[in-house]
């Protein structure tokens, strides 16, 4: 497996942290929670296992029609949803993991590893920030990084979320840097709103 | 060479014959200089031992109270001085050979003061840091990172203790992993 740009020394100083040096805080509100006054709808995929609500106007859904992958490390699409200026974009993908994952498994060596995931697959990613949050009775990775866009520089938010036994979901959101504040709380709420059946709850 | 009846540091018992005194005195002597050997030479185990053996049979047998009380003391700074190694060798994380110092300081002196909670301290160390390491390994593996999970696995299988269902898990992982990166 090829990796790049692996932060050895930060891994090595979480390796070594102890436990209690890796207690799990709250998100900002800015970066996880529902936005009481945005109007939504909500999203649910043909299997009724995934659901999640998205702003009424202005947001196209585009569904992958996709099932989701058995084979472990492989990403299936689910679904994009866009807006309909093309400021930003929530698209929400599943991988099947190697190894089920508990909430209590992810540390913050998960949020390194989700960064290392991204620097992986998009070598011009910068500024990567990853954190593991704990709410809404589960815990998430949020990773928030900048990335060149076809618009111009993109400020992207990642979620991170395991939805139980093997499954893991990102929901990749993005819009241009200029724009990304206007659409945080949108970002905001779509993650808390996502729920897996039987899986993560919100 | 036989030793003269009044050379004997050892009283005649009653109606014990001359030859029976003088042999029984002769290899108490014997004993007794063996014993002061491995005195001299730091082996307190073995000349507390002989000390105290002599003393089971000849109580009061010319120094031998004090010799044992020297070579008790000479273990319990042994033992102690195993604890210490143990210690600084638990402070550098080596935990696996801060158990063997502490091991040595049992067979040394079970007595010793400090060892009971060495013991227990090093192992609470060991059961965190292998229940860490799993949890690492797990997460390294989730995402296919196989050579880093099996890293992890093998620690946690060195550090958790083997009552840990833990420890089974962990084990059995890391033979998978092992035989899938040959």
């Amino acid at each position: 497996m090829t990796r790049l740009g692996w932060p050895v020394v930060a891994l090595a100083a979480i390796a070594i942290a102890p436990l209690a040096a890796q207690e799990i805080g709250a998100p900002a509100p800015n970066e996880y929670g529902r936005a009481q006054k945005l109007e939504v709808q909500p999203f649910e995929t043909g299997n009724k296992q995934i659901r999640l609500e998205f702003p009424k106007k202005d947001w196209d859904v585009v569904p992958a029609n996709s099932a989701p992958v058995s084979v472990p490390g492989v990403t299936w699409p689910i679904v994009s949803i866009v807006q309909k200026r093309r400021d930003a974009a929530i698209v929400v993908e599943g991988v099947r993991l190697h190894q089920p994952l508990a909430q209590d498994d992810i540390t913050d060596l998960f949020g390194e590893l989700e960064s290392s995931a991204i620097r992986e697959r998009q070598s011009l990613a910068k500024d990567l920030q990853a954190k593991v949050v704990q709410a809404g009775g589960r815990r998430l990775v949020i990773v928030t990084y900048n990335r060149p866009g076809t618009a111009g520089a993109e400020r992207v938010r990642q979620y991170t979320i395991p939805g139980g036994g093997a499954d893991l979901y990102r929901l990749t959101c993005s819009a241009t840097t200029a724009q990304f504040a206007r659409y945080e709380a949108v970002f905001a709420h779509v993650a808390a709103s996502f729920t897996v059946a039987g899986g993560g709850t919100q | 060479m036989r030793a003269a009846a009044n050379d004997l540091p050892v009283p005649r018992k009653p109606g014990e014959s001359l030859q029976d005194w003088q042999q029984r005195g002769q290899a108490l002597q014997a004993r007794y200089a063996f014993a002061k050997v491995a005195l001299d030479r730091g082996d307190y185990s073995a000349a507390a031992g002989g000390f105290a053996a002599i003393l089971l049979e000849e109580p009061g047998f010319l120094d031998t109270p004090q010799l044992l009380v020297k070579a008790r003391e000479g273990l319990r700074a042994a033992a102690a001085d195993a604890i210490e190694s143990g210690n600084k060798l638990d402070a550098a994380g080596d935990w696996i050979n801060a158990l063997k110092k502490y091991d040595q300081a049992r067979e040394i002196d079970r007595a010793v003061p400090g060892l009971d909670d060495a013991y227990k301290r090093v192992r609470e160390k060991m059961r965190s840091a292998g229940t860490a390491a799993l949890r690492r390994a797990k997460q390294f593996d989730a995402v296919g990172r196989f050579a880093e999970a099996l890293s992890e696995y093998e620690k946690a299988v060195q550090w958790l203790p083997g009552d840990d269902p833990q420890h089974d898990a962990a084990k059995t992982r890391a033979d998978q992993l092992r035989a899938r990166l040959k």
